[in-house]
């Protein structure tokens, strides 16, 4: 899951101000991040349209407070802040002082003063964050963030503004810690902001005079006057309080709009049109506002109660994904044998209608997984939710932000050659040997293994520190707000009030190096056809004049046929890096330390830096997706590649994306078979699917006349987007995947 | 043990029988139909195929494949070429993927451990194991032995045949199969001989007795606008179904264009009488009306 995200310069003066509010209160953590918020609120919301009945927008200026997006807590947008792009025309006495605020901002910004905090050690082996290297040359970086929140909005919803500061209140009445007590000042003024929120969009709907913000003026002077009643009140609240925080994971709607929804219905005051018209404009603002690997809405599963409302919440949401041809939200359906099978059946026919939406999660596999991997209960379990890309967590109870980013084919490549790029030379890891050295395949895994470790530890350490130093450095009072145990333990998120502080570690190019190494394993070790100087050589001059030796590299067995010799070195390659990035953690003092086998578009990007493979990849082309087969490499139909998916052991990570691409025929032809079909992959293991629903001849086309493709989406790995709007090596990506069906 | 040559084994079929199913393409057939959409399967040995397009210069003067015409007969040449230094080496200096061999030599164990993986797909979608082609009794004994064992493990087996065998062996299928794809192509005896190079006769007989045997039957009938979708064949469709209440359903297998590139890339001649499009949304319901005005019933087009 990335962060980068559209900024808007706000111009000197607000760069003055913001730095001013952020100077006066270096001594006092939570009077700083009020001062800096009432200097950035409301000058980056966004007023409402004529058209909008709901509000809730913000921008990111080049320097701002943030939980997520923009950066760490304090960020400074560089790449955005430069003298020509700033909007005014400064004198040179501004541009002087534009200048050293720039400098200032560089020392002084959250994240790098994260990077800062790391050991000696942990810098000489990541000289680079993930953001600031400007390739991506070695097998790991560091990514310092906290990323991936999903509030309690249901605590929200039902205190409301003037319940929230009544909690606040209470608790103040009862501790006499000093900290404490100023952690909770900083919550109440948190919650002023919100409600300050709320009358700025009141004061500009009330300007607009349309019918649309007579509906907007409503809803925003009924969250000031009470907790919501209605089911605009809740969304509007909701959204309000995203926009505050800087998150854009949404949590179990359905449990938490649910009630609202049908008190509206039932009582006649809102009618299902109306409902999916209020749907419908909560989506686009989404898809308007925020980075495309976010924006989850999580709907179904187990532990939701009575979850007759939450259904009815659930399929309102499926209907507006159905309806509309977004790439977001991420509507995610968990499920299970007791629910209203009415759910899945909706879920099955809109993805068959080619929506990417909702992803689905099994809950009959993810729960007792989620119940091993983070060492909870039962019942805490199942409050797991996929946020971004689909890292696990469980809901506004545990932070698992992936700070940590590893690719598994890079660092096979260090290992086969002393530490060193294949194909340019330069340094990307340790010398533990080189691929002559290693008389025996053990001695080539034991090189592998402990170059990943050799960043699994610095990566570590980093997941501890930025977490510390957020902690130290930004309270993020709303967010804690909403977050257990941070208002009982009179502590903000990241110092000791999240109940569950943990972290995530994203994973690359598992299946090549899986698959590499069962290549070289055949040819080189096992059948010595082919000698480890030959190999070298072939891989150094990226197979250029070496086709038949690729050729029988790319005839090795590979993951995605159902082949289990191919499918057990994807699993040892996966339980090894499970288990070494969870012995990690236990090294820290990290509630888990979880492996995450997602996918955005950086298997494209990092797949860019990777030499050639001996899995038969050229240097520079993609790695496989996620948990996916390699490019064209499944050839044994669907159920094989389903089948190879469900193998590995979901009990030792936190999530790993299933991405498969169906030509649009299948579920038109054959519905019932296109359901039977992911029932029969769900009922033998399988924890999760996303699916693709189109045709390569539209792919084709669309590449071709794309202003007659906006509604084509695809699954890139943990997020959809609009084919056509992807860069071209990911559009080729794409492309490169096996069609099923 | 004994061993097959088949193409391909395609899991998760959903056109080869109900539910979703594994499908063998047994290699090799008797039948030279005009339309054949699997011409790969037509010969009973290993043999390249090229796709010229992706051929790259540097390739093709590696291994003296350039200079040949860009004609059927200049493939052909060329493949000639490739079967004569051997496929292995060819593979292995063609990394653009331009050739691709086809038929391989398989155990009836190794395709049953391949059959057996989906084994929960077939009982949740009432699918199973199909043996098709080519036509899959030109290998009886690796056809039968594949059907046979997947039958005694409770797995729905389909065989889908051209119906052109010797009788007896016709018969032997009965035990082995839960269900016939027979197909039907023709309804003149010089029609069927023109369009398929063999007789109808035997065709018709071989169903006369699985249909008077017991045996459940999906009568398949492609049509090829042009050559076989006179009233008067739809009219003989019925009749058959009329007379042979085994004749559960009837499936129109309208023409369509994708199986051509295969036949560029064999090195085979492209039959002039053959349509340039895919048959239409419309022809194809005036095809399923044309068939149930004749009596026919429970018909599909695809």
């Amino acid at each position: 899951m990335a962060t980068a995200i559209h900024i808007h310069p706000l111009g000197l003066d607000y760069v003055r101000r913001f730095t001013d509010a952020y100077r006066a209160h270096s001594d006092d953590i939570y009077k700083r991040e009020a001062a800096c918020e009432a200097v950035q609120f409301p000058a980056v919301l966004v007023p409402p349209r004529p058209g909008d009945f709901l509000a809730g927008k913000r921008i990111f200026a080049e320097v701002g407070y943030s939980l997520q997006y923009g950066g760490l807590g304090y960020y400074a947008a560089f790449r955005d802040w430069d003298l020509e792009r700033c909007p005014e025309q400064l004198s040179a006495e501004d541009r002087k002082e534009w200048e050293q605020l720039r400098q200032f901002w560089e020392r002084e910004n959250t994240s790098q003063k994260a990077y800062d905090a790391l050991s000696d050690e942990a810098k000489r082996r990541m000289p680079e964050t993930f953001m600031t290297a400007p390739v991506l040359t070695r097998g790991g970086y560091p990514i310092p963030r906290v990323a991936g929140l999903q509030l309690d909005l249901s605590k929200l919803v039902e205190l409301g503004i003037s319940g929230l500061r009544e909690a606040v209140s209470e608790r103040s009445g009862q501790v006499a810690d000093e900290e404490k007590r100023a952690f909770l000042g900083a919550c109440q003024a948190a919650v002023d902001r919100l409600e300050g929120a709320a009358r700025y969009y009141l004061d500009t709907a009330r300007s607009l005079e349309t019918m649309e913000s007579l509906s907007l003026v409503r809803a925003l002077e009924g969250i000031l006057d009470h907790r919501p009643e209605t089911f605009h009140e809740g969304l509007q609240l909701i959204q309000l309080a995203m926009a505050l925080t800087a998150t854009n994971n949404y949590g179990r709607l359905d449990m938490t709009l649910g009630p609202l929804l049908c008190r509206d219905l039932d009582a006649g005051r809102l009618t299902w049109e109306m409902a999916l018209r209020l749907m419908e404009q909560f989506y686009t603002l989404l898809e308007e506002e925020y980075f495309h690997t976010d924006a989850r809405i999580i709907v179904g599963g187990k532990g939701r109660g009575d979850a007759t409302e939450a259904d009815r919440f659930a399929l309102l949401a499926m209907e507006t994904t159905e309806r509309l041809s977004l790439p977001l939200p991420q509507l995610t359906l968990r499920f299970h044998r007791a629910q209203n099978p009415d759910l899945l059946a909706k879920a099955y026919a809109v993805i068959g209608k080619g929506k990417t939406f909702p992803m689905l999660y099994n809950d009959e596999v993810n729960v007792p997984a989620v119940e091993q991997a983070f060492g909870v209960d039962e019942a805490t379990a199942q409050q797991y939710l996929p946020f971004g890309c689909g890292e696990t967590m469980i809901h506004h109870q545990s932070v698992g932000s992936p700070n940590a980013i590893i690719n598994l084919m890079r660092c096979l490549e260090s290992a086969m050659n002393h530490g060193r790029c294949l194909s340019t030379g330069i340094a990307i890891g340790p010398d533990l040997g080189g691929l002559e050295t290693y008389e025996h395949f053990d001695a080539l895994w034991e090189a592998y293994t402990g170059t990943v470790d050799y960043y699994l530890e610095p990566l570590a350490e980093g997941q501890t520190r930025f977490y510390q130093i957020a902690g130290s450095e930004c309270p993020f009072s709303l967010a804690s707000l909403l977050y257990d145990d941070c208002l009982k333990r009179g502590k903000s998120l990241c110092a000791g009030g999240a109940r569950y502080l943990g972290g995530s570690n994203e994973t690359y190019g598992n299946v090549d190096a899986a698959d590499s190494l069962t290549a070289i394993q055949a040819l080189v070790y096992d059948s010595q056809g082919c000698s480890r100087a030959d190999l070298l050589e072939a891989l150094r001059s990226n197979w250029g004049g070496h086709d038949a030796l690729r050729a029988r590299f790319k005839a090795e067995p590979k993951f995605g046929n159902d082949d289990d010799p191919a499918d057990a070195m994807v699993m040892r390659v996966h339980d090894h890096i499970c288990h070494a990035t969870r012995d990690a953690g236990a090294q820290t003092s990290l509630h888990h330390f979880l492996v995450v086998v997602i996918n955005n578009n950086y298997n494209t990007i990092w797949g860019l830096e990777t030499s050639a493979s001996p899995n038969g990849r050229r240097d520079g082309d993609p790695l496989a997706p996620g948990n996916a087969p390699g490019a064209g490499c499944d050839q044994s139909g669907l159920t094989a590649v389903l089948n190879s998916q469900a193998k590995p052991d979901p009990t030792i990570h936190a999530g790993a994306v299933q991405n498969v691409r169906i030509s649009a025929s299948f579920p038109r032809q054959h519905p019932e078979l296109f359901a039977t079909l992911f029932q029969t992959y769900f009922d033998r293991g399988g924890t999760q699917a996303m699916v693709t629903v189109t045709s390569r001849e539209d792919l084709l086309d669309a590449l071709e006349y794309p202003e007659r493709y906006s509604n084509l989406l695809v699954r890139v790995g943990g997020f959809s987007a609009r084919f056509i709007d992807l860069d071209p090596d990911t559009q080729r990506e794409i492309l490169s995947r096996t069609e099923h069906g | 043990m004994t061993r097959g040559l088949i193409t391909d084994i395609h899991r998760a079929s959903v056109v080869d029988g109900p539910g979703l199913r594994t499908t063998v393409f047994v290699k090799g057939c008797s039948l030279r139909c005009v339309w054949c959409h699997n011409p790969e399967t037509q010969k009973g040995r290993i043999e390249p195929a090229i796709d010229r397009g992706v051929l790259t210069p540097s390739e093709a003067e590696a291994l003296g494949l350039d200079g040949f015409p860009e004609t059927a007969e200049g493939t052909r040449a060329m493949l000639e070429v490739i079967q004569a230094r051997g496929l292995d080496v060819c593979q292995g200096q063609l990394s653009s993927g331009a050739l691709t061999v086809y038929g391989r030599e398989v155990t009836v164990d190794a395709v049953m451990e391949e059959v057996r993986k989906d084994r929960d797909y077939y009982v949740n979608s009432g699918g199973g194991v199909t043996l098709s082609g080519g036509e899959p009794m030109i290998q009886p004994e690796f056809t039968l032995e594949v059907m046979g064992a997947s039958k005694a493990e409770g797995i729905h087996t389909v065989l889908d045949t051209t119906g052109y065998m010797d009788r007896g062996l016709c018969a032997s299928t009965l035990e082995v199969t839960d269900l016939y794809l027979y197909d039907f192509k023709a309804s003149e005896e010089p029609v069927h001989q023109e369009l398929t190079g063999v007789g109808l006769e035997r065709i018709l007989g071989n169903l006369d007795l699985l249909a008077t045997s017991g045996a459940r039957i999906w009568l398949r009938c492609p049509i090829i606008p042009g050559l076989n979708d006179a009233e008067s064949h739809f009219q003989a469709i019925a009749k058959l179904q009329q007379k042979y209440p085994a004749i559960e359903r009837v499936h129109l297998l309208t023409w369509h264009t994708m199986g051509l590139a295969k036949f560029k890339r064999l090195g085979k001649p492209v039959p002039a009488e053959l349509p340039a499009d895919s048959v239409e949304e419309v022809t194809k319901v005036r095809y399923r009306e044309a068939l149930v005005a004749a009596g026919g019933e429970s018909v599909e087009v695809f």
